[in-house]
């Protein structure tokens, strides 16, 4: 498959996985977080069946202290 | 003395904390630990390098099995909060949420219409909201009405340790909302303003960083918590009707004569 690039928190990377568990396996993403895609939330049960596409922009966002 | 109840769990204390500010993870433990907090907040976010976030932070909060309220801080619009509460959900494992849609960067004032748009969608999609509110009674009765059951008024604008900026609007909060859970969210400085919207019949206080930014945390948040406790006894016990005169503490009849001769 052909590279694509994502965009992950506003920084571009080159991928070349066809879903995001392949990409979260292989970038790879650790410890505890969630994703967001194109502004939607994306459920850890739709990570292998969500088939990315060039210029998709990821958000990942992990806990933080708040008020 | 009854636990406070939050969309059906008992809370252990009427003190919620706010994770954020506080000079090391190891003072927040510790606040948690001596206050004997009933919940915590905190929140979602990209993590900056050096920024207190990720494992570190979230691991030993995780172990501590305290009530969680993950919040929607930053947000500006209903989708950024449908987003971020449902990212919220999956990774803290509750379907609790403290909405917040900020409507003015000054002040961190909330944006009343869209609080509104926003809970009625959280609500639909089965979050129990907590929404951080101004004391504006109707935007208050809107919120319960569409099902908030529990409602966050500020007492002054986030983190301004102001206290209390309009007791007249708090207590008809109170008196106009006699069922509604409602807990005070911002603007506390002082463990005496804790005390004081206790004594007004309020359910629970989430304080941060009037604790956070202390001189010394932990010695505040139990500060806070004695508090809070002390502010619930006294509303529960009733306190006395104020009036413009002196009423003698010791009885009258039996004082001596020559000491009767009116001044």
């Amino acid at each position: 498959m052909s590279a694509i690039t994502l965009w992950l928190n506003d920084q571009p990377v080159p991928a070349t996985a066809q879903t995001l568990a392949d990409f979260i396996q292989h970038y790879p993403l650790e410890g505890s977080f969630v994703l967001a895609c194109n502004g939607r939330f994306i459920s850890r049960e739709q990570y292998p069946k969500l088939m990315l596409q060039h210029g998709d922009r990821l958000e990942l966002l992990r806990p933080v202290a708040g008020g | 003395m009854t636990a406070l109840n939050i969309y059906g769990t008992d809370l252990p204390s009427r003190l919620l904390l706010g994770s954020a500010h506080y000079p090391s993870l190891q003072l927040l433990q510790q606040a948690i630990a001596h206050s004997q907090c009933g919940a915590l907040t905190l929140s979602l976010r990209r993590q900056a390098p050096g920024e207190r976030g990720g494992e570190a932070f979230w691991q030993p909060l995780r172990e501590l099995a305290l009530p969680l309220l993950p919040n929607t801080s930053g947000c500006h619009t209903v989708a950024q909060v449908l987003t971020l509460a449902q990212m919220s959900r999956e990774l803290f494992g509750t379907h609790w949420i403290k909405l917040e849609l900020t409507g003015d960067d000054y002040n961190l004032q909330p944006e009343p219409v869209l609080l509104l748009q926003a809970a009625e969608q959280l609500l639909a999609q089965g979050f129990a909201v907590l929404p951080y509110c101004t004391d504006d009674l109707v935007l208050c009765k809107r919120l319960y009405q569409l099902g908030c059951q529990v409602l966050m008024p500020w007492a002054a604008p986030i983190g301004s340790g102001l206290g209390v900026l309009n007791p007249y609007a708090l207590r008809t909060l109170r008196e106009r909302l006699p069922d509604a859970t409602l807990i005070i969210d911002a603007g506390l400085g002082k463990p005496s303003q804790a005390c004081q919207v206790m004594e007004y019949g309020f359910d629970a206080v989430l304080v941060n960083s009037a604790v956070a930014r202390a001189g010394d945390p932990v010695q505040m948040a139990c500060a806070f918590a004695k508090a809070v406790l002390a502010g619930r006894q006294a509303f529960l016990a009733g306190t006395m009707a104020s009036s413009d005169f002196a009423v003698p503490s010791t009885p009258l009849p039996d004082t001596p004569f020559w000491l009767q001769e009116p001044i």
